[in-house]
C-alpha cells in the first residue's frame, strides 16, 4: 500500500471525496461527452483538451497528489482551477462515482489552497466576504430598507433568501422577485443574510465558510419560516446540499424561486393577476439555459419549463444542448474572477447555441448566468435578450 | 523514461511549438501525468511530451522529428485499450489524437465503407451513421462510447458483430500511414492515384497485402492517419435471445454450433456473475442453483420470415445440445427476459455504452486472447477456478468468431488499483498459463506478456518479426517498448 | 409501499423486479397487506424461489421452502409467453405447462394470480417497449 499524504487538515467532506478516488475510475472517459448524444459538454477540457483538463484526469491528479506521486508545484494549480465545476460531467459518467465527481474536484481545490494557497485572482474572494459578507465588496446591506420598501415582517412562512449576486448586482432580478412574491401574496420576508459560501466553496477556501452558514441558518431560524426561496442557483444548491455536508441543518425546505412559484402558479391566478395588471404580453420565442447549479447538480430542469410555458405569450424552444446535456454558462467554480475572459468565450458559445434556435430570448434561473451571458452577448453583439426567467414572470403578469 | 538532456528537451520543444503550435503542445508535469498510465497492472511511464496533431502534415513533420532526435512518438486516442499500450515506456512524445485529428472524412454508401481520422471515436461514428446513414451500421463493443475505433480495428479488437464477420482488423479496407522517414504511404485500393480521393478505399485485396505490417503492430511501425473500415447493411429486424447455461462443455458446443451455422450476428458468454453485476450487485457470489452463465444471442433478419428461419435453426440447435448433455441450457427472448430481470440489460442493444461492472473500480484488466473454439469448454471452466483461488468475482467473457473459425476467451479483472494490483497482476499470470497450454493468444497484448509469450513462440518467426520491425522503424521511434523491443 | 429485501441470486432478483412494478403503482401493498403466505415459485430446470408475504413485508430466497402455501412451476419460455400474452394462465394450466402444487388453497392461488399475472404483464409490456425504442 502506498502512502497517502496528510489530508487531516482539510474538511471532513473534501477527506472522503479525495479517498474515492484511489478505488474509483478508470478514464473511461464517457465523462467528455453528453452520454449517448456525444455532444460536447467540458467547456474545461474542449478548450485546453489535454487529458488534465477532463474529469477523469482531475481524478487522476487527485490520485497522483493523494498517493505522493505528484507533488505540488505552480503547475497544478491551472487543470484543477480552470474548470467552472459545472457537473455535466457527472451527468455524463455512469460510474457509481458520478455524483461525486465535482466534491471530488472541489475537494482538490481545498486540497491546493491548503498545500499551495489558491490562485492570486481566486484568492481575492476571501477578504471582501469576510469584511462586507458578500464577495462582490460592497458595502454589507442587512436588507432592512427592503423589509420597509415591501413591509415586511420579521416572522414569516417564506424566506426569500436573495444572494449577493441578485443582491449586489442584478438587483432587477432581486426586485423582479420581490415583486411576483408579492403579488402571489406569499407571505415572506427577508434577513439580514450573509454570503452562502458558494464562491468560497468553489474555489476550495473553506475557513469562512461554516461561520457565513450558521449565520445564515440563525439569522433564518429566527423568522420560524419552513421554507426558504432562493433566485440564486448558486444558493439553491449551497443551501440545499452544502450545508449538511458542512454540519449546519437548516432544518427546513428550500427551494428554488422556479419550484416555488410553479407550484403556486395555477391557470386561475395567472387569469386573477393578468386581469389586475391589465397586461397582454405579445408572443414572445424564448429558450431556457438551465443553469449547472440548478440542472446538472440537483436535477431541477422541469419545474423551471413548466412555469416557462405557464407565462402568457411565451413560446419555448429547446436548445440542441438541454438538460443533462446543457452546456455550462461559463462562470461558475470560480472561473469568472479567474479566468475572465475564458468565462466569456464559453458564455459565447452558449449564447450563439441559444441565438440559432431563432428564439428572441435567452432564460435562466440564476443571476451569475444572466451576468455572464450577458457579458457574452454584448461581446458578440448577437440580437437576443438576456434575462432571468422571474424577470419575464414579472413583466407579464 | 528515457533521459532527454535539458537542452535536448528544449529543442524538442520549440520544433513541436512550430508544428503544432503552443497551444498544444506541453510538457508540464500534471499534464504528463495523466497521460503516463492507464486502467491496468502496466508499470506508469511519464511522457517528456504531449502534442495533439491535426493535420497529417503535423504527424509527417513531428516523424522526421522523432526521427532526427532519436525520440519516441506513441500514438493515443482513448487509451482505453486494456493492454497499457498508450503508456510510454521509454518517454517521449505521445500524439494524442482524439482531441483534434477525429473526423469522419467520408462514408461510401454503396461500398459501404467510412473512412475515419485515427481519432474517431465509436459514439462518434454511431451517431454519424444513426444521424445521416441510418441504412449502415458498425461494430461496437463492449466499451464506452469514448474509445477509439480505429485503434480497435488495427489492434483487432472484437464488437458485436464479430461471431459473423470476425475481429475488426478483418474489417479494414485501407489505411494512410505515415513511414518512419515520413513518407505517407496508402495502402489497400486506395493506393490508385496520387491524391487522396474518398471513393475508392473498398477493397483491402488483391495487391501484395502490405496492411499486415500495420495491423497488430500496437503502431510499432508507422502512424496512420486514415482509416477505411466496412461497414454493413442495417437489416430491418433485430431481435436478442439469453440463454441461461449450466455447465461449461455444453455451453461451449452452443457456442461453436451456432457460430458454424451463420445465423447470428453476435454469440456472446458471460459468468452469471456478470448478470448480477449488471443487476447492481458489485461483488457477487453465485448460488449452486444458479446456472453457470448467460448467453446473448442477437439475430438480425431481412424480414419476419426471416428471423422465424433462424430461430428455428437456432431451436433445433439448442434441442441437439440438450439432448446430448441432459437439458441444461434454457432460452428465452431477450426483451422481456430483461424485463423481468433487470432493465440495466438494455445496454446489450445500445452498444457503444458503458458496462457498469467495468467501470466500478479504479482498475481494469484482462486476458484477452482468440481461443482455439474445441478448448472453449475447458477455459471456461479452468477460468472460473483462477478467479475463484484470486477471490475475484467470475468475469469470464466469451464469444465464438467468424462463424466459429475461433473464439474469444476473455476473462477480466475489476479491482482496486492501490490495493488488489498485485492479486490481480497474480491471476492475469495464471489465465496467461492457461492460455498457453490451451492454444490461445492474447490480443492488445501488454507488454510484459508479450514478453513472455516469446518463451513460446517459434525462433524463426521472432527473427523475422525483429527484422520487419528493424526496417520499419530503424531508429526505434515507433511505440518502443512492446514486446520488449 | 412495501419492505422487500434485496435477493442476491438472478431469480429472486426478477421476483423482486417484478413484485417492485407493482409496488411502485401503489398496488402490492393494499393486496398484502393482510397476507401471510409463502408462495414457491420454481422455474423448471432452473431453480426455485421462496416468497415469504408477511403483510407488507416481503421476503424473497433462493431455494424452495419446505413448507409452503402453494408452489408454482412453469418453465422459463412459458412465464416469458405469460408476460408477453401469448398465452393465458388458465390455458398454460390446462395443457400442463402450469404446475400448481397445494392448488386446494383457492384464496392463496387466487391471490398469487392476483399479484404476478398483472406483474409479468407490465414486465411483458415494457420488454416491448425497449425492443422498440431501439429500433426507433
Amino acid at each position: 500500500m502506498v502512502e497517502l499524504a496528510d489530508i487531516s487538515g482539510l474538511s471532513q467532506p473534501s477527506q472522503e471525496a479525495l479517498k474515492l478516488v484511489l478505488d474509483r475510475c478508470i478514464r473511461c472517459n464517457t465523462c467528455k461527452y453528453a452520454y449517448k448524444e456525444f455532444t460536447p459538454t467540458c467547456p474545461s477540457g474542449e478548450t485546453f483538451k489535454f487529458e488534465s483538463y477532463w474529469a477523469s484526469g482531475r481524478i487522476r491528479l487527485a490520485r497522483g497528489l493523494l498517493t505522493q506521486r505528484l507533488k505540488w508545484t505552480a503547475d497544478m494549480l491551472d487543470p484543477i482551477f480552470a474548470c467552472t465545476a459545472c457537473g455535466a460531467c457527472g451527468d455524463s459518467c455512469q460510474a457509481p462515482h458520478q455524483d461525486q465527481i465535482v466534491d471530488i474536484i472541489e475537494s482538490l481545490r481545498e486540497f491546493a489552497v491548503k498545500s499551495v494557497g489558491a490562485p492570486a485572482k481566486q484568492a481575492r474572494l476571501v477578504p471582501p466576504v469576510a469584511e462586507h459578507f458578500n464577495p462582490y465588496g460592497a458595502p454589507h446591506s442587512d436588507n432592512a430598507e427592503i423589509r420597509a420598501k415591501y413591509h415586511l415582517k420579521p416572522t414569516a412562512s417564506v424566506v426569500y433568501f436573495i444572494g449577493c449576486t441578485s443582491n449586489y448586482r442584478q438587483q432587477q432580478l432581486r426586485d423582479a422577485t420581490l415583486s411576483v412574491l408579492q403579488k402571489l401574496g406569499v407571505d415572506f420576508t427577508v434577513v439580514d443574510e450573509r454570503c452562502c459560501g458558494s464562491p468560497l466553496i468553489r474555489t476550495g477556501q473553506l475557513d469562512l465558510v461554516p461561520g457565513l452558514m450558521r449565520y445564515n441558518a440563525d439569522a433564518i431560524a429566527a423568522t420560524g419560516a419552513k421554507t426558504i426561496v432562493t433566485s440564486c442557483s448558486g444558493c439553491y444548491r449551497t443551501m440545499k446540499k452544502d450545508f449538511a455536508k458542512f454540519g449546519v441543518d437548516l432544518g427546513l425546505e428550500v427551494l428554488h424561486s422556479s419550484e416555488f412559484i410553479n407550484q403556486k402558479l395555477t391557470p386561475a391566478e395567472i387569469k386573477r393577476l393578468q386581469q389586475k395588471s391589465g397586461k397582454n404580453p405579445a408572443v414572445t420565442t424564448v429558450t431556457y439555459h438551465d443553469p449547472c447549479h440548478l440542472g446538472h447538480h440537483m436535477g431541477v430542469f422541469d419545474a423551471p419549463r413548466e412555469l416557462l410555458v405557464k407565462i402568457p405569450g411565451i413560446k419555448l424552444v429547446e436548445m440542441p444542448r438541454n438538460r443533462t446535456s446543457a452546456w455550462c454558462c461559463g462562470a461558475g467554480g470560480g472561473v469568472k474572477i479567474g479566468y475572465p475572459e475564458w468565462a466569456v468565450h464559453i458564455a459565447r458559445e452558449r449564447v450563439e447555441e441559444a441565438h440559432q434556435t431563432g428564439a428572441t430570448t435567452l432564460v435562466s434561473t440564476c443571476p451569475f448566468c444572466k451576468t455572464n451571458l450577458s457579458d457574452a452577448n454584448a461581446q458578440a453583439g448577437t440580437d437576443i435578450d438576456v434575462i432571468d426567467l422571474i424577470e419575464l414572470l414579472d413583466r407579464a403578469l | 523514461m528515457q533521459n532527454l538532456t535539458d537542452h535536448k528537451k528544449t529543442e524538442i520543444k520549440n520544433r513541436l511549438v512550430e508544428i503544432f503550435g503552443p497551444q498544444n503542445v506541453t510538457d508540464k508535469e500534471p499534464d504528463l501525468y495523466t497521460y503516463s498510465y492507464d486502467a491496468t497492472e502496466c508499470e506508469p511511464h511519464m511522457p517528456d511530451f504531449v502534442a495533439l496533431p491535426e493535420t497529417v502534415d503535423q504527424v509527417v513533420a513531428v516523424v522526421k522529428l522523432a526521427n532526427d532526435m532519436e525520440v519516441p512518438l506513441i500514438p493515443y486516442i482513448s487509451g482505453n485499450n486494456v493492454g497499457g499500450l498508450t503508456i510510454p515506456v521509454r518517454g517521449g512524445i505521445i500524439l494524442d489524437f482524439s482531441k483534434r485529428m477525429n473526423k469522419i472524412l467520408h462514408v461510401h454508401e454503396s461500398s459501404m465503407y467510412a473512412i475515419l481520422e485515427p481519432g474517431v471515436t465509436f459514439g462518434q461514428l454511431k451517431k454519424c451513421l444513426d444521424d445521416h446513414h441510418p441504412s449502415l451500421r458498425y461494430s461496437y463493443p463492449f466499451a464506452p462510447p469514448f474509445s477509439g475505433a480505429v485503434g480497435n480495428a488495427l489492434l483487432s479488437g472484437m464488437n458485436n458483430m464479430s461471431s459473423a464477420h470476425g475481429s475488426m482488423g478483418d474489417w479494414i479496407n485501407g489505411i494512410e500511414v505515415v513511414l518512419h522517414d515520413g513518407t505517407v504511404a496508402r495502402i489497400g485500393s486506395c493506393f490508385l492515384g496520387k491524391e487522396f480521393r474518398t471513393d475508392n478505399w473498398h477493397t483491402r485485396y488483391p495487391m501484395p497485402d502490405l496492411l499486415g505490417l500495420f495491423v497488430n503492430w500496437q503502431g510499432m511501425t508507422g502512424i496512420v492517419t486514415k482509416c477505411a473500415v466496412q461497414l454493413w447493411p442495417r437489416r430491418p429486424i433485430e431481435k436478442a435471445y439469453v440463454s441461461f447455461c449450466y455447465g461449461f462443455e455444453n455451453t461451449a458446443e452452443l457456442m461453436r454450433e451456432l457460430g458454424r451455422a451463420e445465423i447470428a450476428d453476435d454469440v456472446l458468454v458471460v459468468s452469471v456473475e456478470v448478470a448480477k453485476m449488471l443487476l447492481g450487485i458489485p461483488t457477487p457470489i453465485k448460488i449452486p442453483e444458479e446456472p453457470d452463465f448467460a448467453m446473448l444471442i442477437q439475430l438480425s433478419a431481412l424480414t419476419q420470415k426471416h428471423l422465424e428461419a433462424k430461430y428455428e435453426i437456432m431451436q433445433c440447435i439448442l434441442a441437439k445440445v440438450n439432448q446430448k448433455h441432459g437439458n441444461k441450457i434454457f432460452l428465452t427472448e431477450f426483451d422481456a427476459g430483461a424485463s423481468i430481470v433487470g432493465e440495466s440489460f438494455r445496454f446489450a442493444y445500445d452498444l457503444p455504452a458503458v458496462v457498469t461492472p467495468l467501470v466500478e473500480y479504479s482498475g481494469l484488466t484482462w486476458y484477452g486472447s482468440y481461443a482455439p473454439p474445441e478448448h472453449l469448454g475447458v477455459l471456461l471452466e479452468k477460468g472460473t477456478a483462477i478467479f475463484h483461488k484470486y477471490n475475484f468475482p467470475p468475469f469470464v467473457y466469451s464469444k465464438i468468431m467468424k462463424s466459429g473459425h475461433y473464439s474469444l476467451f476473455r476473462p477480466i479483472i475489476r479491482y482496486k488499483k492501490d490495493s488488489e494490483e498485485e492479486r490481480a497482476r497474480s491471476a492475469l499470470e495464471e489465465f496467461f498459463a492457461l492460455g498457453v497450454e490451451y492454444g490461445c493468444l492474447p490480443y492488445k497484448t501488454p507488454a510484459w506478456m508479450c514478453n513472455r509469450l516469446k518463451e513460446f513462440i517459434d525462433p524463426n518467426w521472432l527473427e523475422f518479426f525483429k527484422k520487419v520491425k528493424g526496417f520499419m522503424d530503424p531508429k526505434g521511434i515507433f511505440n518502443p517498448g512492446r514486446w520488449g523491443i | 409501499m412495501t419492505k422487500m429485501n434485496d435477493p442476491q441470486d438472478v431469480l429472486g432478483i426478477a421476483v423482486r423486479n417484478l413484485l417492485n412494478y407493482r409496488d411502485s403503482r401503489g398496488e402490492l401493498e393494499p393486496l398484502v397487506a393482510k397476507w401471510k403466505k409463502t408462495v414457491v415459485i420454481e422455474i423448471t430446470g432452473i431453480y426455485a424461489v421462496s416468497v415469504h408475504f408477511n403483510g407488507t413485508e416481503i421476503q424473497i430466497e433462493p431455494g424452495g421452502a419446505a413448507k409452503f402455501d402453494l408452489k408454482v412451476l412453469m418453465p422459463l419460455e412459458m412465464m416469458i409467453a405469460i408476460a408477453k400474452s401469448e398465452i393465458g394462465i388458465m390455458h398454460a394450466f390446462m395443457i400442463g405447462q402450469l404446475k400448481v402444487k397445494k392448488m386446494w388453497h383457492i384464496g392463496t392461488l387466487l391471490k398469487f394470480v392476483k399479484i404476478f399475472i398483472p406483474a409479468l404483464k407490465i414486465a411483458g409490456e415494457r420488454g416491448v417497449n425497449l425492443a422498440k425504442s431501439h429500433r426507433s
